[in-house]
């Protein structure tokens, strides 16, 4: 999916893989693979949807079956159908923030002659750091009294206000994750426009086609299996990774504005111990995600061009 | 087939010192722990930070006053960290005998079926224990309402009003505010001074509505906030605590309070820039007056937290945690950990742990010890008596006995986001409350329906 087209992929397979004669061995080196996927993600899974038809006791005392009352009860919830529209916004200005920059950076970095390996190396540090070292550092900038951003209410008190106004508030959020995310992108933009062949780009430069025309007619779309593929990365990331960056900076405050739906899994099961509903919600999260990613496939694969033999 | 065989040796060497690794963790070496001797060790699950200093020299204490039992302490962070660790650890079979969680949430797991009540711990190991000497409002969160202890008390503070009373004395009031009418006339008074917002803010759950409902002997619940059943409603909506938001609320909009971010810190700079009026946890008395004396020259009162003019006074609550033992252990840790809760019970633990955290004594025998002994006229001290004396102010009474809510901390974490609301304009204090008890309502439902046919202990 990602740069080399469908056919190279066809002709390599058979100098790839090897083939074993002995199925047995064959099953037992895929079996610590399969062992991880169904600890980790099959078993829990499973866990989470029988829990979410009964009512558990934290402790595993026992439990009662209430049928879909827990998923009646999410949906009656307005402070639920808020996380949902929360959700949405911080993946729409996630993602639109960070795929946008981190492409503008790809581009400029593309170009670059000397010492390219230094800034490539510079864009690509911060995905090494982890989300609460992230959220830390922004929280000290974004501090309202000690942080950088502080000096806004210098200028008129109460223009920066992130500890009770939640457009503030989700800004922060917005900012840190997208910053944390850029690096990811950015690479994968990067080994996407290395990928496009120079000639075609000379062929256009000798007809005449300036650098906005050529990355508008030419390169973009060259991009676009790339493109595809960080969005799904990044629809699926931004509606289940924001947890790390939420919970340090924001707990899903002020009154509820940053809560995210993956937060609000987090709340309702460790800190108010309802294992039940939160089961309930990740199963409605994971169906969500799983969807959205479908949808992707199906309405977007098929316009993505992904180039063809060269 | 070469090939794979070298795989095979290679996955084999790798394996092979992480197996190894593992078993040293695990076993112990012979030489260090002759298999005769070994003192039985007993794990304890408490939260870190300057409690979790103080606790693990007391944990060092009892280790070395005999040798048939080690109790281990490990630090897992903050309350909830416990509470979230000791559930998983639960239930996996890897528990810890002893666990250490905050008052408030005690009712979570009292039906929890995970408790090997206190009470009963004491009886089945032989260990005799004076049950009437532990204080009153200490108990009302651990034990059953015929008296019989759940937990053991351990780490508990009361909410009390901290004074910068030189700053009052300079805007002429000259006596300590005692009703939050007082309190506003004195915040008036200072900002008239040129002191900037007096009064340092943030919504806390512990302060604003448990401690603040107690005081004033109003419901958080009905059923007696909750101890008589599991049908009960919130009711902290129709109650004078949605005057006392509105006054907050109003008291920011009027420059006479400040919301601080960061208000647990708020004691550092309680004397320069900070706020002339500070209610927080007892405990932090100890800081408090090493900054009084560190600055020097300013006058540091401690006093009970207000009351609304026409409201009688009732005793204040006693928060922090208590130690849960946990079932699925053999009697010979259960017998450690009964040693372990008599020793500290005992006049002399009880004096240094309070003079040592700032915590009040939990039993009326170190209580009346440390007032003999002449500890609450020190120089450092003079102001910590105020918490104890809070705690008794009189006899408890329904709503001042403290809560059996399920779900108690969420309901809290619903509070402060609907105040947060109020802050931020985007409510009425009434719409906040209604929102916070119609939400806070949905979870007791729950808590109802999943201990269906349980009692109340």
């Amino acid at each position: 999916m990602n740069g080399p087209s469908r056919t190279n992929v066809r002709r390599r397979t058979a100098s790839r893989f090897a083939v074993f004669g002995n199925r047995r061995l064959g099953y037992a080196l895929v079996l610590p693979q399969l062992l991880i996927v169904f600890v980790f993600f099959l078993w829990p899974a499973a866990q989470a949807v029988l829990w979410s038809f009964r009512l558990e006791e934290p402790f595993g005392g026992g439990s009662v079956f209430v049928g879909f009352a827990n998923f009646s009860r999410l949906f009656r919830s307005p402070e639920y159908l808020r996380s949902v529209g929360v959700t949405i916004v911080f993946a729409a200005s996630t993602i639109a923030l960070s795929m946008i920059s981190a492409l503008v950076l790809a581009l400029f970095a593309d170009q670059i002659r000397h010492g390219s390996r230094l800034i490539r190396s510079a864009l690509i540090w911060p995905y090494a750091i982890s989300a609460p070292a992230v959220a830390l550092t922004f929280t000290f900038i974004f501090n309202p009294f000690i942080g950088l951003a502080g000096r806004l209410n210098a200028i008129s008190p109460g223009l920066w206000d992130p500890l009770l106004n939640g457009a503030h508030a989700m800004t922060m959020v917005v900012l840190a994750f997208s910053w944390q995310n850029v690096a990811v992108n950015f690479i994968f933009f990067l080994a996407g426009l290395q990928e496009i062949p120079e000639s075609t780009l000379e062929a256009a430069a000798i007809d005449g086609a300036g650098v906005w025309r050529r990355t508008w007619h030419i390169v973009l779309p060259l991009l676009a299996p790339t493109t595809f593929l960080l969005l799904v990365l990044n629809v699926a990331g931004s509606f289940t990774q924001s947890f790390g960056i939420i919970d340090v900076m924001t707990q899903g405050g002020p009154g509820g504005a940053t809560r995210t739906l993956v937060y609000q899994v987090y709340a309702d099961g460790f800190i108010g111990l309802d294992l039940s509903g939160s089961a309930a919600q990740s199963l409605v999260l994971m169906i969500v995600v799983v969807g959205l990613t479908l949808i992707q496939f199906r309405f977007a694969d098929s316009r993505v061009h992904y180039g063809g033999a060269r | 087939m070469k090939r794979v065989l070298g795989v095979l040796i290679l996955v084999v060497c790798a394996l092979v010192p992480l197996y190894s690794a593992a078993e040293s963790e695990g076993v112990p070496v012979p030489s260090e722990a002759p298999a005769t001797t070994s003192p039985i060790e007993v794990e304890l699950w408490g939260i870190g930070g300057g409690v979790g200093r103080a606790l693990s020299t007391f944990v060092d204490a009892f280790n070395e006053s005999q040798d048939e039992f080690t109790i281990l302490y490990v630090d897992k962070g903050a309350y909830r960290d416990v509470l979230q660790a000791g559930i998983a650890a639960f239930r996996a079979g890897t528990h810890p005998v002893i666990m250490q969680v905050l008052a408030e949430g005690a009712s979570d797991m009292l039906l929890s079926g995970a408790l090997y009540p206190a009470h009963d711990l004491m009886a089945d190991m032989n260990v005799a224990m004076d049950w009437d000497d532990y204080l009153d409002p200490i108990a009302s969160f651990f034990a059953t309402q015929d008296g019989r202890y759940l937990a053991f008390p351990f780490n508990h503070s009361t909410n009390v009003m901290f004074v910068n009373m030189s700053k009052l004395r300079a805007a002429g009031v000259n006596e300590v505010p005692a009703t939050w009418e007082d309190v506003e006339s004195a915040l008036i008074a200072m900002v008239a001074n040129g002191e900037e917002r007096p009064f340092a803010y943030r919504p806390w759950g512990w302060n604003d509505l448990a401690q603040f409902s107690a005081v004033h002997g109003i419901p958080i619940a009905t059923n007696g906030n909750g101890f008589r059943g599991l049908d009960t409603e919130l009711v902290f909506n129709e109650t004078v605590h949605v005057r006392h938001l509105e006054d907050l609320k109003r008291w920011i909009d009027e420059g006479l309070a400040e919301l601080r971010d960061d208000y647990f810190a708020t004691a550092t700079d309680f004397s320069s820039g900070g706020p002339a009026i500070w209610l927080a946890s007892s405990a932090s008395h100890a800081r408090l007056a090493e900054v009084a004396r560190a600055e020097g020259g300013f006058e540091f009162v401690t006093a009970p937290i207000p009351v609304y003019d026409g409201y009688e006074r009732h005793n204040s609550l006693a928060g922090g945690g208590g130690m849960f033992i946990l079932q699925g252990h053999d009697d010979a840790e259960y017998l450690g950990a009964a040693r372990f809760f008599d020793f500290l019970r005992q006049v002399d633990q009880q004096t240094t742990w309070s003079t040592v955290t700032g915590y009040v004594p939990v039993t009326q025998s170190a209580y009346d010890n440390m007032i003999g002994t002449g500890f609450y006229t020190g120089e450092m001290i003079v102001g910590r008596e105020v918490a104890v004396e809070s705690l008794l102010a009189r006899e408890m009474d329904e709503y001042s006995r403290g809560f059996r809510l399920g779900s108690y901390l969420q309901i809290e974490a619903i509070w402060q986001e609907e105040v947060v609301h109020i802050l931020s304009g985007e409510k009425s204090a009434q719409e906040a409350m209604d929102s916070a008890v119609r939400r806070g309502n949905e979870l007791l439902d729950r808590y109802a329906v999943l201990h269906s046919g349980k009692e109340l202990p």
